[in-house]
């Protein structure tokens, strides 16, 4: 049976090297555009809701609280209220990504991460031209451009990363630190095998997880003979994994 | 080295960096101690080494994933990111901006010839033949011209002047930014800004001067105009200077001319911004007051105008002038 490389899952993501510290090469996974879209969704929402929150205030303040203001304090409120809207409308992203590390609320929900293209957070230059090209990129209808220039592009960049020279990466939460060791005659195709294994049998059907254990128990005794205990084949995988059974 | 080895020779060194790192991106850097921060950069190295071993020997495993993700921890913690503090963005405003602006002067220079000649084509082409006019003007605006009317008289009636003036400095801000954002279609849409504000700028004139509204205009525009026009053709020599980033990468990769044309540019609109809050006050309070003489208005404009001129000009330029 042939096997399936985890260098075959590894092609479908599409990744963005850095330079890292000791000029170690850093590959991070890029973010896809269906989680950024949906990002973005939940910051329009707190956007939109902070606006509504900041109308709905001023109102109340002006015509329910304290309906007889002069003209002088009616002004100063509104012209508050004005400044707020105006604020959490052009400084709700650029303030976030400076002051969270790249993230916003939205990005946090789905783990991804602003950087700049030295795999740096963005600084307050690269935060606010990105944010602020942002404009061209919704242009015109929803995202027009900046989908059109994510597709273009190898690393993924809406037109307002490109100028900005930030990417948005995508940070999976890091395996457990179970301090699990395997043993000497397994390689890395093998070790990432059983591992996936281990993440995914819950969700394969009664019927079929024996057959897969049955193939992958058989795929390990071959390529790597006396690794695998004897016995039931899910059982041997589980003990190889270090789980008492 | 098998697995076994490689992961039970370095482990305790992984978790004491892990447990550093999270503490100092809770806490900050400043939490940690001399020795912890010193245990932190060699940890980091070894994790960083550990980490390009993991990726060529075991790529795929958990392993790998786990050490690259300390590994961009630390990373991202130890980068040298200088925080926007008060006095930096003071010392911007102090001595950086007026350098910065003496090294945008050409594309300044260009978007303000750029503008002055569609307020000149504007006001000939409207003065000559005014139904041009309604090519950039709406006919309601022209309608109100043509019976005395100015759009000037009305502003100061519907609002008070605090929220005037907020109004008018945020709603000229976002221009300014637009003007200038909009130079990253390759430059079309600011000079399509430039040259429509232009042309109907113009057109205002002509009109106004054939109505015979001119003065009136005048005693609206003089306190805040003069200066007010001129960061908007900054914001546009800005967007030039975004437009030559996508346009004129020479030999060298874009990806490294556009983000730094991108940071000259938005240095160059940065500097504009509080201006605009201080014009809007007097766009909002003075500009209205019809009692007050057109004169005293305009040597407040000139005023106002010399003294951003003094500011970029004359400033001297500090080694450090880059923020």
């Amino acid at each position: 049976m042939p096997t399936p490389s985890p260098a075959a899952h590894a092609d479908l993501e599409r990744q963005a090297e850095f330079l890292g510290s000791l000029d170690v090469r850093l590959d991070l996974p890029l973010a896809h555009v269906g989680s950024r879209a949906m990002a973005q969704w939940i910051d329009l929402w707190i956007v939109w809701g902070a606006m509504l929150v900041l109308v709905a205030l001023t109102w109340t303040v002006t015509t329910v609280v304290a309906p007889d203001l002069g003209d002088r304090a009616m002004g100063a409120a509104l012209a508050l209220s004005v400044l707020a809207i105006f604020l959490v409308q052009w400084g709700y992203f650029f303030a976030f990504e400076l002051l969270w590390q790249g993230q916003t609320p939205g990005k946090r929900v789905f783990g991804l991460r602003v950087v700049t293209v030295e795999g740096h957070p963005p600084g307050v230059l690269p935060a606010m031209i990105r944010n602020m090209v942002r404009l061209v990129d919704v242009m015109p209808g929803v995202y027009g451009i900046g989908s059109l220039a994510m597709m273009l592009s190898p690393r993924a960049q809406r037109l307002g990363d490109r100028v900005a020279g930030t990417v948005v990466i995508r940070e999976d939460p890091p395996p457990p630190d179970d301090g699990h060791t395997w043993p000497a005659g397994l390689q890395a195709p093998e070790i990432a095998l059983v591992e996936r294994w281990l993440r995914r049998r819950h969700t394969l059907t009664p019927d079929h997880r024996p057959v897969v254990a049955r193939a992958l128990a058989a795929h390990l005794r071959a390529v790597a003979p006396g690794v695998l205990p004897d016995g039931d084949p899910e059982q041997a995988l589980a003990a190889l994994a270090g789980e008492a059974t | 080295m098998d697995h076994a080895r490689f992961v039970e020779r370095a482990q305790e060194v992984w978790r004491q960096t892990e447990a550093l790192l999270d503490r100092a991106g809770q806490e900050g850097l400043a939490s940690l101690g001399f020795d912890e921060l010193e245990q932190l950069a060699a940890g980091h190295r070894r994790v960083v080494s550990d980490y390009a071993f993991a990726r060529s020997r075991y790529p795929g495993t958990a392993t790998e994933a786990r050490l690259r993700s300390l590994a961009f921890a630390g990373h991202r913690l130890l980068a040298d990111r200088r925080a926007p503090t008060l006095p930096r963005l003071w010392r911007f405003l102090r001595t950086g901006y007026p350098s910065v602006f003496r090294e945008c002067l050409p594309a300044v220079g260009l978007s303000l010839s750029i503008f002055t000649g569609a307020t000149l084509a504007g006001f000939v082409i409207a003065a000559m033949r005014p139904a041009f006019a309604t090519l950039w003007l709406g006919p309601d605006a022209i309608d109100q011209l043509r019976h005395g009317e100015i759009w000037t008289d009305s502003v100061a009636r519907v609002a008070p002047p605090s929220l005037l003036s907020t109004r008018i400095f945020t709603n000229n801000i976002a221009v300014a930014l637009m003007t200038w954002l909009s130079g990253a279609t390759l430059g079309l849409g600011t000079l399509y800004l430039l040259i429509m504000n232009g042309l109907m700028f113009g057109a205002v004139l002509a009109l106004s001067w054939r109505y015979e509204l001119l003065s009136r205009l005048f005693a609206f525009i003089s306190a805040h105009g003069p200066l007010e026009l001129f960061l908007v053709t900054v914001a546009g020599g800005a967007g030039l200077l975004l437009a030559e980033g996508q346009l004129r990468w020479r030999n060298r990769p874009r990806a490294l001319t556009l983000p730094a044309a991108a940071r000259r540019s938005a240095r160059l609109v940065a500097g504009t911004l509080p201006w605009f809050v201080l014009l809007g006050i007097v766009e909002g309070h003075v500009s209205p007051v019809m009692t007050l003489a057109t004169g005293l208005k305009a040597l407040l404009g000139a005023g106002l105008f010399a003294a951003f001129l003094t500011w970029v000009l004359a400033t001297p330029s500090s080694p450090d002038a880059h923020p």
